[in-house]
């Protein structure tokens, strides 16, 4: 790809002196408080000093407050910032932001990153707060000039007066505009004006990830440092039953032997030091409450309840039961989604040092406000004292919105009083990941004369997906922080988000749920509730349209008649992949359309299947997420999406007596380069609200390549992973 | 006592003859750029150089390596100018950029031998782990280094 701009300059990791010493004259408004802030729709003053710092020598700092775990938000957000100020892009200074309320989602008021909602929530934000610290400068510096402000105009960081020739650096004038008012409705810039947006940029995280320097979790190094390895039950929840601490002690290098919840860390002073004490141990743990768990079970346990549970309705469209009653023909089919493990490439780490007035944490979190509450919580010290350094994030995929990393961290560092880095396993990475939880879908529709559904009805047999990231719960109602707070179910949508709102025109259309919780601890897993969702819906679509001998494409183009971004993503894809026309001798193709984070994608993937043996060789995706800020990260984006939802055709975490049965790469077996289809995107500028990217990707994927198998074998998979049908993702 | 060379310049590391090269790099001589990922040689995060051929840092003992020449992602260039990692930026492959420098030195293992490879030499020849996905761009940029290639 090519790219517009130069990078900009390098990437610093500031200390939190350094940011207080650029401050002292700079653009900061923090005298006033969010309490102080607007009702209208301009920022306040305290948010524009909590994102942009302009020091008098001319630098503009802005904060990375939403995590980087590889989706770019680091590189588009301050990026949007700077294009609406004007300001030199080439010589802005990024540092990673504490937590501070100025940073929360604006809706609701909580300080996270996923959900793909960086975008949707935080580009209108960005916009408004370099609008009105541009119109502030400007403000000041026709003060200044004395000359009126509409004849100043801003460029590269300096403010112009193009009469007189006269120039003022924004260093120059900041500290008068701090004094100004806050513009309530600041003017963005038309198109026409913006530089930056909108063009493919270098992102700014890239240099250091091609020379080893960039800083992840597990690389961070403070004075006095000490570092720890844990082992916990091997089924969750299990307690460590005997331990001889002499024993591990009197290993050389071992400095302390510290009991966790569920386990025992040893801490030395490097990794492997306290890592081999730890292996050597003899350590003997009592099975805990969820000894009896395993795969087999929780899948009859949701086949039972397909029979016997009781289930909620979340829409009602007309009247699915009748008019399935009614049918002369009635197509029923139930899927199964599995559980599925993160496994990010870095392991969960964190680093924390606890004393009697501070607690200082080093963690590569999506999860900033709960790591802050959860460290209050755990340590009773006030919210300055808890100071929460960032770090790149090797992978989050919504693991790392938890803060049960923290809080092992946390119990570690009090117990040895100095700072320790804790360094997770990845078998204790796969043993206490926090899982995409198992769903089971049965759908039933019937067809009209024309060959289109005119009813369908879904039942959704699912656990909540955010029972532990839950804030509420988390913070205001319990004291014990880590019991899991079931979120009230208004509040857990995704269980059945894609299925409540989709592009098709059906008319009996019913989504029920039935939630059952698991014993598990879980959270969101890329694609959240969409991509099991998508999976069940998209299979069903494209089995009707066999059943009415309609093609899957001109199918959907007619259910989805009402809705243009569908119908626009569709017809793209179909372009760019000749659906019309002949497929290559041995090969099938099969389609999926999702909605789903605000964005539109219509997939096409072609592969030949050998026997059981499958190969994708192509996948097309059509993507409509608004407007495309930077064409480059999104399509990155979608690349790795697809890569991402193959592999989840393949992986699954099965348990058995409580325990995870894949603890490392060797049992969960991700997709390789050699596996990677090539994969071509297009974007549609479709002029909605610009949404995020990061996750719709893989949403359509197991859809589109269960299809394409159906058409290349005539057989339906609608268990997943592929294993449990006998085929295998080469 | 274990003597031998990182990046050109000689160390001396005190742990165990037994101990991971990945861990005396990372912690003894404090070169974090190589990653730890798996720990059974799986993944591929930790690939460094020894004497010229890729290996799995976490499960090569560090007494193996006495004597003999280590590179690290550090040690490629000293300001991104190797091939690859020029065409590394070009590409924009990296995403949470994790995985990258075990990618990176296996890729430069690749090229070495092999200054033109195939695309099937090069899927026979990147063996490791991205949970990113970030394949395409690899493959990509591992051909964008080889047009330099003389």
């Amino acid at each position: 790809m090519e790219v517009a701009t130069k990078p900009p300059m390098k990437f610093e990791h500031p200390t939190r002196r350094q940011v207080l010493a650029g401050g002292a004259a700079a653009l900061i408004l923090s005298g006033r408080t969010a309490a102080h802030a607007q009702s209208s729709s301009g920022p306040s003053a305290h948010a524009i000093s909590a994102w942009l710092h302009i020091a008098p020598d001319d630098t503009v700092a802005i904060k990375l407050a939403q995590s980087e775990m590889g989706q770019g938000i680091a590189t588009t957000l301050p990026l949007t910032l700077a294009d609406e100020l004007g300001a030199d892009w080439s010589r802005i200074k990024f540092e990673w932001s504490d937590f501070d309320p100025a940073f929360r989602h604006p809706q609701y008021q909580w300080m996270f990153t996923g959900n793909s909602e960086s975008i949707s929530t935080f580009f209108p934000m960005m916009r408004t707060i370099g609008a009105a610290a541009r119109e502030m400068l400007i403000r000041a510096a026709a003060t200044r000039l004395g000359v009126a402000e509409d004849s100043l105009r801003v460029e590269s960081g300096r403010i112009h007066h193009d009469a007189t020739k006269n120039v003022l650096t924004f260093g120059t004038v900041a500290a008068d505009a701090a004094k100004l008012e806050v513009p309530k409705d600041p003017k963005l810039k038309p198109p026409s004006a913006l530089r930056l947006i909108g063009k493919p940029q270098p992102r700014i995280d890239i240099p250091s990830k091609v020379d080893g320097s960039a800083i992840f979790g597990i690389d961070v190094k403070v004075p006095d440092m000490v570092v720890a390895a844990i082992r916990r039950a091997p089924s969750q929840g299990g307690s460590l039953a005997r331990f001889d601490a002499a024993a591990i002690k009197a290993h050389r290098g071992v400095l302390a032997v510290v009991e966790i919840p569920s386990g025992l860390a040893v801490v030395a002073k490097d990794y492997w030091t306290a890592r081999r004490a730890l292996d050597s141990a003899d350590l003997s743990f009592a099975a805990g409450p969820i000894a009896d768990y395993s795969t087999e079970k929780q899948r009859s346990d949701h086949a039972a309840l397909l029979k016997s549970a009781s289930f909620d309705s979340r829409t009602k469209l007309g009247d699915s039961d009748a008019a399935l009653a009614s049918a002369s023909k009635v197509f029923e089919a139930t899927f199964e989604i599995p559980v599925q493990a993160h496994a990010t490439m870095e392991p969960m780490n964190c680093t924390a040092h606890v004393t009697a007035d501070r607690c200082e944490l080093w963690i590569p979190t999506q999860g900033v406000e709960i790591t802050h509450a959860v460290a209050k919580q755990m340590t009773g010290l006030s919210d300055d004292q808890i100071v929460i350094h960032r770090t790149f994030l090797g992978g989050g995929f919504g693991r790392r919105l938890l803060a049960d990393f923290a809080q092992i961290s946390i119990v570690v560092a009090k117990a040895v009083g100095r700072p320790v880095k804790v360094i997770w396993s990845r078998e204790e990475d796969f043993r206490y990941d926090a899982y995409r939880p198992p769903m089971t879908h049965a759908v039933t529709a019937s067809l009209g004369s024309d060959g289109l559904p005119v009813a369908m009805a879904h039942r959704v047999i699912s656990p909540s997906h955010m029972l532990y990231i839950f804030p509420r719960g988390i913070i205001k109602a319990e004291g014990d922080w880590a019991r899991p707070i079931a979120p009230p179910p208004a509040y857990d949508g995704m269980a059945v988000e894609g299925l409540t709102e989709t592009p098709y025109a059906i008319p009996n259309y019913s989504v029920a749920q039935h939630r059952v919780e698991t014993p598990l601890s879980v959270s969101v897993w890329r694609t959240t509730g969409h991509g099991p969702n998508n999976f069940v819906l998209e299979s069903i679509i494209d089995e009707l349209a066999r059943a009415a001998a309609q093609d899957p494409l001109a199918y959907r183009l007619a259910l989805a008649a009402a809705d243009p971004r569908a119908i626009a993503v569709l017809k793209a894809v179909g372009e760019m992949s000749r659906w019309q026309g002949a497929v290559s001798a041995g090969r099938s193709r099969g389609l999926a359309l999702a909605n789903a984070f605000g964005g539109y994608i219509a997939q096409v993937v072609e592969l030949s299947a050998i026997g059981k043996e499958v190969k994708c060789h192509r996948v097309w995706s059509a993507v409509d997420i608004g407007q495309t800020l930077d064409s480059g990260i999104a399509m990155s984006n979608i690349e790795g999406g697809v890569v991402w939802g193959l592999s989840g055709l393949r992986t699954e975490a099965t348990f058995a007596g409580g325990e995870i049965q894949q603890t490392n790469f060797d049992q969960f077996d991700p997709v390789h380069l050699w596996e990677t289809p090539a994969i071509e995107t297009r974007f549609i500028e479709s002029g909605a609200k610009p949404t995020g990217v990061a996750e719709l990707g893989p949403v359509p994927t197991h859809a589109a390549v269960c299809n394409a198998i159906f058409a290349a074998t005539g057989e339906r998979i609608r268990s997943l992973p592929l294993s449990r049908s006998g085929y295998r993702l080469t | 006592m274990t003597q031998f060379s990182v990046n050109g310049r000689a160390v001396t590391v005190d742990a165990d003859a037994d101990t991971p090269l990945l861990w005396a790099l990372r912690d003894s001589l404090g070169l974090t750029g190589t990653k730890f990922g798996c720990g059974i040689a799986a993944c591929g995060a930790c690939t460094v150089h020894i004497d010229g051929q890729p290996v799995r840092s976490c499960s090569f003992p560090l007494g193996a390596v006495s004597g003999k020449q280590v590179l690290t992602i550090e040690g490629l260039s000293h300001d991104r100018s190797h091939p690859l990692q020029k065409a590394w930026i070009e590409e924009q492959v990296p995403q949470c950029g994790y995985c990258q420098s075990g990618m990176i030195m296996a890729a430069a293992a690749l090229i070495k031998e092999r200054p033109h490879p195939s695309g099937e030499e090069i899927d026979a020849a990147i063996t490791n782990l991205c949970r990113c996905g970030t394949y395409a761009r690899i493959r990509s940029a591992i051909h964008r280094a080889a047009r330099g290639m003389p």
